[in-house]
């Protein structure tokens, strides 16, 4: 084969280049320590590589979720804690102050214990996380829990409502954040409980008679006036009527609240059926007579607390006793609600936990897709660098000499 | 014999051997000129004397200066470099292209579009905070900035390949001009057999150089000219060359026409087409999908954002979208809107609050789609065109640019929500983003003047955080390519699809210059210089010349002899 000059230059040009430009690349993955540097690099793989970068970006959002409802959930832990020893202590001031030992000085005294834990309470169902009244539902900016007079009457109101947040902790997993503070500290059925009737019959029945109420003198006819929230209804009432008729009545007036008989069959209890309105019954005879005179009564922390607060300042023994044996199922509530904060704790740490071996694994995955062999790379970029200078060298003793050279 | 046909041979002698040696010197000069082919003497003995004892050798002759050339390994070469030169300029435009989009890194598309999913997922945990909505805003504002960005640079790329073009066309006109006044001199130099050696070489680079950039055949004419033609066309008919020139289409880009006829110019291969290639097919391809996605953003983020509450009532309210024809249905594209196909039949809902936040009144507005479907005028009479009439407070009226416009009686506020029929997303009203392309993506007026009006919540209620989360889970929904891909996966195809392009373009860049170096070794072969073999010539002609004089001086010495001392 005939070889020309420009040929020898060409082709070691050529060589040259093809050497140097596998020495760039392999020099590149070193400097950045990556593969795939552009989608070109590695086309099959870049696709991957870009959805496991999501799948990186989405697992270090979803830990920044929980550990925002990590924090939420240790304040309202510590909240709930609170409430449950607070509530402990109130029964023991019952107990104590029920039995024979107490008289109406120890009373007086307890009952202004009893009014400073209802505030110490009340200032823990208002707790804040940040800048948000946690039991307060959506309402996060109102004070969720208020002390207030109504009707000559101390109550406790609920201020927020019944919104759920959710947090994302993984892909399609939300977790409710939030515990709404009716469900916690106010019962979301408001009730009136209607006085003891005093039948000359136990227990009373629907077919029982008015006219045995109030130890046989019987009802007085007139009207029943109920009011829920904004809704009213007046009941005409007979003498001569049944329980039944009475109950009835009250059921069928549209006014969301039913009417029904206590378990002791003593008296009878007026349940709204809607959350959040305020139940009461104006104070007429006929009202009187059938004992459910007044405002709504619940069976919740703050109504317990408060009629424990009646029964002390009153001097009542009885009613002292009766609250303290309700005093156990609002520890029950206020237990199942710190419970239920404990299980959604335990719950973030879980997938927090699975979500640190999540990232380890996809890290792992992605420096595969993406990541220079290290090792692999030195090797052959050493191996390149002695091809690309054993070019050169070859190359001198090629191009120097010449015939030309030789010539004299 | 006569005494002096000795001379005759020796001066013959010394002759050849002078022209050997220049056309070495010829060589040994132009060893690194670009397509030249070395020159040879062509030496044939001279007419032999016939003499009583035979025939007597007179000497040697100069047939020729012969050029060492193969024609069709010129044509293989044209052919190769053609789709090197289509392959090169593509494979140059795709390499821009995935500097643009920088992936896989922390700056790409990517990476935004989680930033932005993720402070959508934050303000859902803090709906009441200034300062998520703020994070929201500013995060949207990148990621807007990006697409934005791309849309620019990609667009930006078409029209550096326009400017390529028109260079291109210079250039083959150049060198069109060029070859037809080479044909010129060549056809003037060529009478009888001689033939203009340099001259052809000259003109077979230019061929090559114009091989390039446009695919073309050659026809040698009888008169020694080339005839180039492109798609048909003669671009260099004996000495006359005709020239290329190019408009602009609809779209504003460069056409390559014939100057003569407007008509235009069919290339299939080279610099030229491979500019054209990536201005009207691949870089295209991309764009749409950068476009597809900023498109897709747009109207998901705005139909979920139009189910929500901000934590501000408007006073007033413009459409984003401008309606053309606001007796048509907003669901037919006779309306003008860009998403007129995203309506269908469903209500929304206008709530009127007091400026201390009791409701006034919710309204319901039905809405229709199809032909005969609920036009903008037929919201604007149910809204009411003053404050009394429609719903109490509010009215709205289109503005001259057919925009859309709703207000509030003072001290009176209004939402815009609970969008079922997705008339909201296609108006523009209670949006997050407005535009329509990655081009034009952008964050909508109210939002970003008041962060307050991001729709976080889904109820009302400051503390709700759900819609925001219901916009931050259209990161995992199927949204693209007909409800088969999330807007990630196909980002990342579209990415996977580029280096497929850009492989394809290397490889193929890589062949055809392999291929080349092939063929131009084979040419170099036979028409390169070597200076070592023109060295030796020069050693053998100089020796030749040497023996010739001395022959000289022999037959003079003979004739000396003869002269002076016999007839002396």
């Amino acid at each position: 084969m005939r070889i020309s000059t420009n040929m020898i230059y060409e082709k070691a040009y050529r060589n040259l280049t093809l050497a140097f430009d596998r020495f760039i690349r392999l020099q590149e993955q070193i400097a950045t320590g990556k593969r795939i540097n552009r989608p070109s690099d590695a086309p099959a793989d870049v696709t991957q590589d870009l959805l496991y970068r999501k799948e990186l970006d989405d697992i270090a959002q979803y830990q920044s979720n929980i550990g925002y409802a990590q924090s939420w959930m240790s304040v309202a832990d510590t909240a709930l804690s609170n409430v449950t020893q607070l509530l402990n202590n109130a029964k023991a001031i019952a107990l104590e102050q029920g039995s024979d030992s107490a008289d109406e000085q120890t009373r007086r005294s307890a009952a202004l214990q009893v009014d400073s834990i209802i505030g110490q309470i009340v200032q823990l169902a208002n707790t804040k996380h940040g800048n948000r009244y946690i039991f307060g539902g959506y309402r996060t900016r109102t004070q969720p829990f208020t002390r207030e007079i109504v009707g000559g009457k101390e109550v406790v109101r609920y201020n927020g409502d019944e919104g759920a947040m959710y947090v994302e902790i993984s892909k399609g997993i939300q977790m409710q954040l939030n515990q709404i503070g009716r469900n916690i500290f106010a019962d979301p059925q408001t009730m009136i409980r209607g006085a003891n009737v005093n039948a000359t019959v136990t227990p009373i029945t629907e077919t029982t008679l008015l006219s045995t109420f109030n130890s046989g003198s019987g009802v007085h006819a007139g009207t029943v006036i109920i009011h829920n929230g904004n809704q009213t209804a007046t009941i005409s009432v007979n003498p001569t009527d049944t329980v039944g008729d009475v109950l009835n009545a009250i059921n069928s007036a549209g006014i969301n609240v039913v009417a029904e008989i206590n378990e002791a069959g003593t008296g009878i209890n007026l349940r709204s059926t809607v959350s959040g309105t305020t139940l009461s019954v104006e104070s007429t005879q006929t009202a009187q007579d059938l004992g459910i005179v007044g405002l709504d009564e619940s069976d919740d922390i703050f109504g317990v607390l408060l009629r424990l607060k009646e029964g002390l300042e009153g001097n009542d023994a009885n009613k002292i006793l009766q609250v303290a044996g309700e005093i156990d199922s609002v520890i029950d509530k206020a237990l199942q609600a710190w419970v239920e904060v404990g299980t959604r704790a335990q719950r973030l740490e879980m997938t927090r936990s699975k979500l640190d071996s999540e990232l380890v694994n996809i890290t792992n995955l992605l420096s595969e897709v993406e990541d220079a062999d290290m090792a692999d790379v030195t090797v052959k970029l050493t191996k390149e660098q002695n091809i690309y200078q054993s070019l050169l060298k070859s190359l001198t003793t090629v191009i120097q000499p010449s015939l030309l050279d030789f010539l004299k | 014999m006569g005494g002096f046909s000795g001379f005759t041979a020796g001066i013959r002698a010394l002759r050849a051997a002078q022209l050997a040696l220049e056309t070495t010197g010829h060589n040994i000069a132009n060893a690194n000129t670009p397509g030249y082919s070395r020159q040879r003497v062509e030496l044939v003995e001279a007419l032999p004397d016939l003499t009583p004892w035979g025939v007597k050798g007179t000497g040697v002759e100069i047939a020729r200066i012969a050029r060492i050339r193969e024609g069709f390994l010129d044509i293989q070469l044209r052919n190769e470099t053609k789709l090197l030169g289509q392959w090169e300029e593509i494979e140059k435009f795709l390499s821009r292209l995935e500097l643009y989009f920088n992936e896989p890194s922390d700056e790409g598309l990517n990476k935004l579009l989680s930033e932005f999913w993720g402070r959508w997922e934050d303000l859902s945990l803090t709906p009441e905070e200034q300062t998520s909505r703020s994070n929201v805003l500013h995060q949207s504002e990148m990621l807007t900035a990006h697409l934005n960005m791309l849309y620019e640079k990609i667009q930006g790329l078409r029209y550096d390949a326009d400017e390529a073009i028109k260079a291109y066309i210079q250039e083959i006109n150049s060198l069109a001009s060029n070859i037809a006044s080479l044909n010129d001199r060549i056809r003037f130099y060529e009478v009888g057999d001689f033939v203009a050696n340099d001259l052809r070489d000259q003109r077979d680079e230019m061929l090559r150089r114009l091989s390039e950039l446009i695919d073309f055949t050659t026809e040698e004419q009888p008169d020694g000219t080339v005839l180039v033609s492109v798609g048909g066309v003669n671009l260099v008919d004996r000495v006359s060359a005709t020239t290329i020139t190019y408009r602009y289409n609809e779209e504003g880009h460069v056409v390559p026409i014939w100057e003569m006829n407007n008509a235009p110019v069919q290339a299939r291969a080279g610099k030229l087409k491979g500019a054209m290639i990536a201005r009207d097919v691949k870089i295209p391809a991309y764009l749409d999908r950068v476009n597809q996605i900023a498109r897709t953003l747009i109207v998901e983020v705005n139909r979920q954002h139009t189910q929500g509450w901000g934590l501000e009532g408007f006073s007033s309210l413009t459409s984003s979208y401008a309606l053309q024809d606001a007796d048509a249905s907003i669901s037919s594209s006779d309306s003008g809107l860009d998403f007129y196909d995203v309506v269908s039949d469903g209500s929304f809902v206008i709530t009127v609050k007091d400026t201390a936040g009791n409701t006034l009144s919710a309204n319901t507005i039905s809405i229709t789609s199809g032909a005969g479907g609920t036009s903008a005028n037929d919201i604007i009479t149910a809204i009411g065109s003053d404050f009394s009439s429609g719903i109490s407070h509010l009215r709205a009226y289109l503005d001259s640019d057919g925009h859309l416009h709703v207000e509030a009686e003072d001290g009176y506020r209004f939402f815009l929500n609970q969008d079922g029929s997705g008339a909201l997303t296609a108006l523009g009203l209670n949006v997050f983003f407005k535009g329509n392309s990655a081009g034009t993506i952008a964050v909508s007026d109210p939002i970003a003047s008041n962060v307050k009006y991001i729709s976080a919540s889904a109820s009302g209620e400051i503390g709700d955080g759900n819609n925001a989360i219901a916009i931050a889970r259209l990161k995992d929904a199927d949204l693209m390519e007909g409800g088969s891909a999330t807007i990630y996966d196909y980002y990342a195809s579209t990415l996977g699809m580029m280096g497929v392009d850009k492989r394809e373009a290397d490889n193929m860049k890589e062949a055809q210059e392999t291929l080349i170096t092939h063929i131009k070794n084979s040419i170099e072969e036979i028409s390169g210089v070597s200076l070592d073999e023109e060295a030796m010539n020069l050693m053998r002609f100089q020796r030749a010349y040497e023996a010739a004089a001395k022959y000289i001086n022999a037959v003079d010495e003979l004739l000396d002899i003869l002269i002076n001392e016999v007839a002396g």
